[in-house]
C-alpha cells in the first residue's frame, strides 16, 4: 500500500491550525481504523511534526501558550482515544521476549509529558511492560517509584533544558541510592536543543524514536541469549 | 563572538590556618552579548565566582581575563579602571541612597568619581530612564519608589558607564513574580539593544530557564554548562 503521508500531516495540520477538535480527532482516527498508518506513522510522521509547525514567534509571547495548550489538548486526546490501536499493534508486532519493565517521568517540574506519553505507546507495542507517571516527579518519587515498582528500565523525558539540571540529580540519586548499574534512558527536545548526550547526565541511553524503542527491546533480549 | 570573560584554572581558598577551598580549577568562557545565568545551591560557590570575575576578590591562583584583560596581578587603581569602564554589578538589594532621586542616583557614579556631569551623561541618564519606565519617578527619593523601580533604578545605575558586561547577582530575588518578569524584559532589551554581556545569578527558575547558557556550580565546581542552541 502506498502512504502519503505527507498529504496527512498536511490536512491534519490544517485542522490544527483551526484548533478543530472534532475533525482534527476524526481525522486521526480514521486514518489509524483503516490502516492507512501504523502508531509509529502517525505519532512522528503526522502528530508530532504538526505541533512542532505551530511555533510562535518570540515577539508573539502572548499567543505562546494558549496556541501550545490548545493544540496539545487536542493531540493528547488523540493519543489516549488511540489506545486500542497500540494495543492491536502489539498483537502483531514481533518480538522475541518481553524486555522488561520501564517506567516512564519527567522530573520535577517538567510539564510538558506528551512526547513521553507518545513513547509510551511506543514501549507498548515493543512489548515492554509500561508503567506511564508522567509529568513533574520529584527525585524522591523517583526512587520510590523506582523501589516499589522494580522497573528495568527507568526513562526520563526533558524538554525545557533548565529540567536537564535535574535529570542529573535524578540519575545520581538512582545510582547512589539505589542501584549504580541501573539502566537509565533519556528522551526529549532539551538534548538536541543543548547539543547534549545521555552520558553527559550519567544516563546510559537517548531514545527519540520507536526504532530507538525497538532497538532497545531487541538488545535486551540479546543479553538474556 | 569573542570571549569578554574567561576563566583559568582559578581556584579559591579562603583563611590561612583552617582553609576552605570554595572554587575548584573553574575554567569559563563566556562570549560577548551572550545572556547567562549561574545557579547552584547556597554554599556552592556561584557569588565567589561573580566577585572574581567582577574583580571585587581576587582568585588564590589561576587566571582571570576581562575583555582580553589579564587582571590576576594588576595593582587596584588599574583594576578598578577596569572594572569602572567595563562592568557593571547589579545585587538582590539595590544599595540606592536614600537621601538622593533616582536621577541623581543613576549618575551617582559619575559624582563619585568627580566627573562633570557633561550634556552627553545627562542625555544617556535621561535614556536609561526611559527605557527603564522610571519617567514618572525619576524625581523621586529612592524611599519614594516601589522596589521594582528600585531595583529598575540600580540597574539604569550599573548602565551608566556604558559596560560591556552586566554582573548580578540574585537581581530578582527581593520581588513578586510580576516585577521578577519586568526586571528580566527589561535586561533583555538592554542585552538586544546595548549589546552588553549579562551574567546572572539566579535560583529563579522562570529567569535561569530564558536565558541562553545556564552554569551550574556545586560543591566550588562547574558541574553542568548548557548552552541553548535555539534560543
Amino acid at each position: 500500500m502506498s502512504k502519503d503521508i505527507t498529504k496527512f500531516f498536511e490536512e491534519f495540520s490544517g485542522y490544527l491550525n483551526q484548533y478543530d477538535r472534532r475533525a482534527a480527532t476524526f481525522y486521526a482516527l480514521d486514518l489509524l481504523k483503516t490502516a492507512q498508518v501504523t502508531i509509529p506513522e502517525l505519532y512522528e510522521m503526522v502528530l508530532a511534526p504538526a505541533l512542532n509547525s505551530l511555533a510562535v514567534p518570540r515577539d508573539q509571547a502572548e499567543d505562546l501558550i494558549w496556541r501550545e495548550h490548545t493544540v496539545t489538548n487536542i493531540v493528547r486526546g488523540i493519543v489516549e482515544s488511540a489506545y486500542p490501536y497500540v494495543l492491536a499493534e502489539k498483537e502483531r508486532f514481533p518480538m522475541e521476549t518481553n524486555p522488561g519493565r520501564i517506567l516512564l517521568a519527567c522530573p520535577e517540574e517538567e510539564y510538558h509529558e506528551l512526547g513521553i506519553r507518545m513513547g509510551a505507546d511506543f514501549f507498548t507495542i515493543a512489548h515492554f511492560d509500561v508503567v506511564f507517571i508522567g509529568s513533574n516527579l520529584p527525585l524522591s518519587n523517583v526512587l520510590s517509584a523506582t523501589r516499589n515498582l522494580k522497573p528495568d528500565y527507568v526513562g526520563i523525558s526533558v524538554t525545557n533544558y533548565l529540567r536537564l539540571v535535574r535529570l542529573k540529580q535524578i540519575t545520581e540519586g538512582l545510582r547512589a541510592q539505589l542501584d549504580p548499574s541501573i539502566k537509565i534512558i533519556v528522551s526529549g527536545s532539551a538534548f538536541s536543543h543543548t547539543g547534549t548526550s545521555a552520558a553527559d547526565f550519567g544516563a546510559d541511553a537517548l531514545i527519540n524514536t520507536f526504532e530507538d524503542v525497538v532497538a532497545l527491546g531487541r538488545s535486551a533480549h540479546e543479553a538474556r541469549a | 563572538m569573542a570571549n569578554v570573560i574567561s576563566l583559568r584554572n582559578v581556584n579559591k581558598i579562603y583563611g590561612t590556618e583552617i582553609k576552605t577551598q570554595v572554587l575548584y580549577d573553574v575554567n569559563l568562557d563566556v562570549e560577548e552579548n551572550s545572556f547567562s545565568s549561574i545557579i547552584g545551591q547556597s554554599g556552592s560557590g556561584k557569588s565567589t565566582l561573580l566577585n572574581i570575575i567582577g574583580t571585587l576578590d581576587k582568585p588564590t591562583s589561576g587566571e582571570v581575563f576581562i575583555n582580553g584583560i589579564r587582571t590576576t596581578e594588576m595593582k587596584k587603581d588599574a583594576l578598578a579602571k577596569v572594572r569602572n569602564e567595563t562592568i557593571g554589578f547589579v545585587f538582590q538589594f539595590h544599595y540606592l541612597l536614600p537621601e538622593f532621586t533616582a536621577y541623581e542616583n543613576i549618575i551617582m557614579p559619575y559624582r563619585i568619581k568627580g566627573d562633570a556631569i557633561t550634556p552627553e551623561v545627562n542625555e544617556r541618564a535621561l535614556e536609561l530612564i526611559h527605557l527603564m519606565g522610571l519617567d514618572k519617578v525619576k524625581d523621586n527619593r529612592a524611599t519614594k519608589m516601589s522596589g521594582g523601580q528600585q531595583q529598575r533604578t540600580s540597574i539604569a545605575r550599573a548602565l551608566i558607564n556604558n559596560p560591556k558586561i552586566i554582573l548580578a547577582d540574585e537581581p530578582t530575588g527581593n520581588l513578586d513574580s510580576d516585577t521578577t518578569e519586568k526586571v528580566y524584559d527589561l535586561m533583555r532589551d538592554i542585552n538586544d539593544k546595548f549589546k552588553t554581556t549579562f551574567l546572572v545569578i539566579t535560583h529563579d527558575p522562570r529567569i535561569a530557564q530564558k536565558t541562553d547558557r545556564i552554569i551550574e556550580i556545586k560543591d566550588g565546581r562547574i558541574s553542568l554548562d548548557l548552552v541553548n542552541q535555539i534560543a
